[in-house]
């Protein structure tokens, strides 16, 4: 009995030790931002006085909140389209029959291991011929269906009981009113992983942006801070690289505080369907 | 019912996309770079431009933001929505851009070489002349990179003249760096060369280097040989190994500006640095420029590299003779003056100094003298579309062998030009 | 759209397709067109602007004798290798841990993952500062306790390590939220019945946990090991691909052939050559997991 007791003091302090690893750096990092520039990469949050100095001098070169509001438009808008498209698709794949939807399903499958690095370059010049560049439409538009929300909606709807879908259609319900009207509300869990996934994703998302957009006014979170710390407008102050970066990541921090179990939830269900 | 705000919002976005609003009062569209001071400048000039010439007015439009001016034109080539003049064209993409079209060689119009020739030294023109003899690009300003030198340091270590050669520049690094406050940390060196490995920044140590050492020479020869398989890049790779084995150059990334703080004895730079030194310097604070150092075993004249940038008119233009009337114009005598005293930036046009027009500018900056002077002697970048790779070959040995110091300059070199070797051919030069 | 009683009549067959339209179109321009392109684009010399120039398989040559293409996929390779055995065994042990009756376990696990929702970007600025040669905490907490400054992104030996360690920070919270929710499924009675034969913990984890948790385990494996072949915004950041090209990954090397030196054919090329080699390392990855499940 004793030494199970020692045991989990000892896993308990262990794990301490680790999540406090986990998240001292964040602490870190949003204390460097309020530090004097030369205090900034002492190792304790705390400066001598606090400073907002960090945040001008980066507010004052990069236009932040232009590329919160892009980020937002894009992932908004992309998740919504994803949500509506995939779960049509899914709906399709799932509940309809009609010639060659088995063919497709493996066409969908096969994409999934297809990797990025393929397509990017010509994806990139089919940007620049339809002028997309530099535009909502091609952050947006490659990002508009998702295989794998495609096939968790498929795994999901197969499991609606026929006769909910016989009693819609003797209401007189088209396919898109089953779907949006009886499939989605008995959806909820699925609609939230793949939200909270692909939105998280297409937010982070840093590489597609510095592709296919240039003038500064378009760029996204992502890819704005990650120009400003590479390409030298933050001349080596470390405290404005840390602000920009701290910046970016509160909306999502705050989002995950308030969301959590929403988050890590969706996350294991996806693994598990997955 | 979704569909339809789907496809909606798919049309609006559609047409949202494009950005290409014309304006019928002007007849020519002009990029200029981002910079704001030449900004400043390009308003000027268009606004002088325009009331003069009110049937052909011209739209000033600053570049599209992007990570290099080099991208922008591309991409802007790539979807046909380049302007009709732009200023801000890097000679190293010319090439590029020439081969595939986009650009309108001067020779097209009647007295176009002619123009440009008398306002470049013959020399220093033909290193823009492309491959097939045709010049696609108006040369026009220029930065020559010289050596600024923190006087009080010099003095502190009884330097009384600033070094012209590498010997006096490594014993004057020997006696700079150090550790002054006793902390037991080295807190000043020599020159902060840049330790990012990329192409760009060899163009403050290893390229102008070359060119002073080999009398004016660039890396390829023709445009289409190598030139640097030498002894002297041999010997440049070796000064700098030295002064990274010796702790003269630091392998660190700065933070904030060491030259002017003290840290570092020289600072290799063009003369835009003049007006930031001004602004920033710490009371007391002395400098000077001199050439950029030569190996003791050479004799001739001081080249150096030039950082130039051209102007370039693009076929997309509907209305090229207007479009090089209005080059003409931007590199005339009057906006030559502008661009000194609006942007401090040195127009590449022969006798600078002779110039009675200039007499009063350089009266008032003498500084800007020593770099006037310098522009017949400088270059800029061969007309080769591989040259980038090039350059990137020779960065990625400078890494390697001074920066890391992990491989031989001869090693280093040797490597350097097999790369180069294969990357011209691949390209098919 | 006034077609829903008109659907129904004309049978579900129409239906089908209707739904599926948005997949065709999306699936033809962003998918179908691009792979072709992208097989088009390998046997050609293009800078974007101007036409096409066939060139035949000479970009396959080039590929073949470039050794900064055969670096990349060897720093791609050092990273997976570092990166994801460590993330998966470390992921799997703490999600035991966290599995067993430990208080605040929420609170654990909440911490784990606040990595895997903040941004790339931000992790990698945040990871540049704290790796820095003479400045960085880390190496003063080192310093502590005798360490001297560890060179960690501007030594070659060094760098792709440290950013494997920074990815694996990064992530783990994910693998240990997946390993969690496989664990809670397995029955607590084969727990009980090996307690009973007298079973220690390290042989009940490698017996019951292990074997049950391989589905999950494949999922994470072949979920890593793909997310290690796509590295590209930590050593643009970072490090830019250097010191040496020591952190140069096959993206990284693609985005520069392609925006540096706006060498298009070659940089598809590359891609190609990038997926082969994905695609072989998850066959074979696959056939050696579903070979050790029997």
């Amino acid at each position: 009995m004793r030494k199970s007791r020692i045991n989990s003091i000892l896993l308990l302090f262990l794990l301490t030790i680790l999540a406090v690893m986990f998240i001292y750096p964040f602490i870190w990092m949003v204390g460097g931002t309020l530090k004097p520039e030369a205090e900034v990469m002492e190792f304790s949050p705390f400066g001598s006085q606090w400073s907002l100095d960090s945040y001008r001098s980066m507010l004052g070169k990069i236009p932040l909140f232009r590329a919160l509001i892009n980020s937002l438009v894009v992932s908004v808008i992309s998740t919504f389209s994803v949500l509506v498209l995939s779960s049509m698709t899914g709906y399709a794949l799932g509940r309809l029959h009609f010639r060659g939807r088995n063919l497709i399903f493996n066409i969908i499958l096969f994409t999934m291991v297809l990797p990025f690095q393929l397509t990017l370059i010509p994806l990139y010049v089919l940007m620049v011929k339809f002028g997309w560049v530099d535009s909502y439409a091609a952050l947006i538009f490659p990002y508009t269906m998702s295989a794998f929300a495609i096939l968790l909606f498929r795994q999901y709807f197969m499991q609606v009981p026929q006769d909910l879908m016989d009693a819609a259609r003797l209401d007189g319900l088209g396919e898109f009113g089953i779907l949006f009207r009886i499939f989605w509300p008995l959806s909820k869990p699925a609609l939230i992983t793949v939200g909270i996934i692909h939105f998280m994703g297409i937010w982070n998302e840093a590489l597609w942006p510095m592709i296919v957009v240039r003038k500064v006014s378009m760029m996204t979170m992502p890819q704005m801070v990650a120009l400003y710390v590479v390409g030298g407008q933050a001349e080596a102050q470390v405290g404005t690289q840390l602000a920009a970066a701290t910046l970016m990541s509160i909306p999502i921090i705050v989002v995950y505080l308030v969301l959590q179990r929403h988050f890590i939830e969706s996350m294991a269900s996806s693994g598990i369907k997955g | 019912m979704k569909m339809l705000i789907i496809m909606g919002s798919c049309s609006l976005f559609f047409t949202c996309a494009r950005n290409g609003i014309e304006n019928s009062d002007y007849l020519l569209t002009y990029w200029s770079s981002t910079n704001p001071y030449e900004i400043e400048l390009a308003k000027v000039l268009v606004a002088d431009w325009n009331s003069a010439h009110p049937d052909s007015m011209v739209e000033l439009q600053p570049l599209p933001e992007g990570r290099s001016g080099e991208e922008v034109l591309i991409i802007a080539a790539a979807g046909g929505t380049t302007p009709d003049i732009c200023s801000n064209v890097p000679p190293i993409i010319v090439p590029l851009l020439a081969k595939a079209k986009v650009l309108v060689p001067v020779d097209q119009f009647a007295d176009g070489r002619e123009f440009i020739a008398q306002r470049l030294p013959k020399e220093l023109l033909n290193t823009f002349v492309a491959t097939d003899s045709m010049l696609y690009q108006i040369p026009w300003k220029g930065n020559p990179i010289m050596v600024q030198y923190n006087l009080g340091i010099l003095k502190e270590v009884g330097f009384e003249r600033l070094p012209t050669t590498w010997s006096e520049w490594n014993e004057l690094a020997e006696l700079v760096s150090g550790d002054t406050d006793g902390d037991g940390r080295e807190d000043r060196w020599m020159s902060d060369v840049n330790i990012i490995a990329e192409w760009r920044q060899r163009l403050f140590d290893f390229y102008p280097f070359f060119i002073a050492a080999s009398g004016g020479q660039t890396i390829l020869k023709n445009n289409t040989e190598i030139n640097f398989n030498t002894d002297v890049s041999r010997e440049i790779f070796e000064f700098y190994a030295l002064g990274f084995r010796e702790g003269w150059y630091a392998n660190s990334i700065w933070i904030g500006d060491q030259f002017l703080q003290g840290r570092m004895a020289a600072h290799i730079t063009g003369p835009w640095n003049i007006s930031h030194t001004e602004r920033f310097k710490p009371d007391g604070f002395e400098y000077a420029f001199g050439p950029i150092p030569v190996p003791d075993y050479f004799e001739g004249e001081h080249y150096t590299f030039g950082d130039p940038k051209s102007i370039g008119i693009f076929s997309t233009t509907k209305h090229p003779e207007a479009a090089w009337e209005f080059t003409k114009f931007l590199i005339s005598r009057q906006a030559d003056l502008q661009l000194l005293q609006i942007c401090m930036q040195l127009p590449l046009r022969k006798d600078l100094v002779n110039d009675s027009l200039y007499a009063t500018y350089f009266e008032e900056n003498p500084m800007m003298r020593q770099f006037a002077e310098l522009v017949p002697h400088t270059r800029g970048f061969d007309q080769n579309p591989a040259l980038q790779e090039v350059f990137d070959a020779i960065n990625e040995q400078f890494d390697a062998a001074c920066i890391q110091g992990r491989r031989t300059p001869s090693e280093a070199l040797q490597k350097a030009v097999k790369r180069s070797e294969n990357v011209l051919k691949a390209r098919g030069i | 759209m006034n077609s829903k009683s008109g659907k129904i009549r004309s049978g579900k067959i129409n239906a089908g397709h209707t739904l599926v339209t948005p997949y065709y179109i999306f699936f033809t321009l962003f998918i179908a067109y691009p792979l072709i392109f992208s097989f088009v684009l390998v046997f050609h010399r293009w800078s974007i602007i101007g036409p096409l120039e066939w060139v035949g398989l000479s970009n396959f040559f080039e590929l073949g004798g470039d050794p900064l293409f055969w670096k990349a996929i060897l720093n791609t390779l050092i990273f997976i290798l570092i990166h994801v055995p460590l993330q998966v065994s470390v992921a799997l042990v703490l999600a035991a841990i966290l599995n067993s009756k430990i208080p605040a376990k929420g609170a654990f696990r909440a911490a784990f993952f606040l990595p895997v929702v903040v941004s790339g970007v931000a992790v990698t600025i945040l990871w540049k500062q704290i790796y820095s040669t003479n400045l960085g905490i880390l190496n003063q907490v080192l310093h502590l306790i005798g360490i001297g400054p560890i060179p960690w992104v501007t030594d070659p030996s060094w760098a792709m390590p440290s950013i494997a360690m920074m990815a694996t920070w990064k992530n783990i919270g994910l693998y240990v939220v997946l390993f969690l929710a496989g664990l809670q499924g397995i029955p607590k009675h084969l727990y009980d019945a090996a307690d009973i034969d007298g079973a220690t913990t390290v042989q009940k984890f490698f017996h019951i946990t292990v074997p049950a948790i391989n589905p999950v385990f494949i999922v994470v494996l072949i979920l890593s090991t793909l997310g290690g072949f796509s590295l590209f915004i930590e050593p643009y950041v970072i490090t830019g691909g250097g010191p040496m090209n020591s952190t140069l990954s096959g993206v990284l090397y693609i985005y520069r052939q392609a925006f540096s030196f706006f060498r298009m054919g070659y940089a598809a090329t590359i891609g190609f050559a990038l997926a082969a080699i994905i695609m072989t390392v998850i066959i074979i990855q696959r056939r050696f997991l579903e070979h050790e499940a029997d």
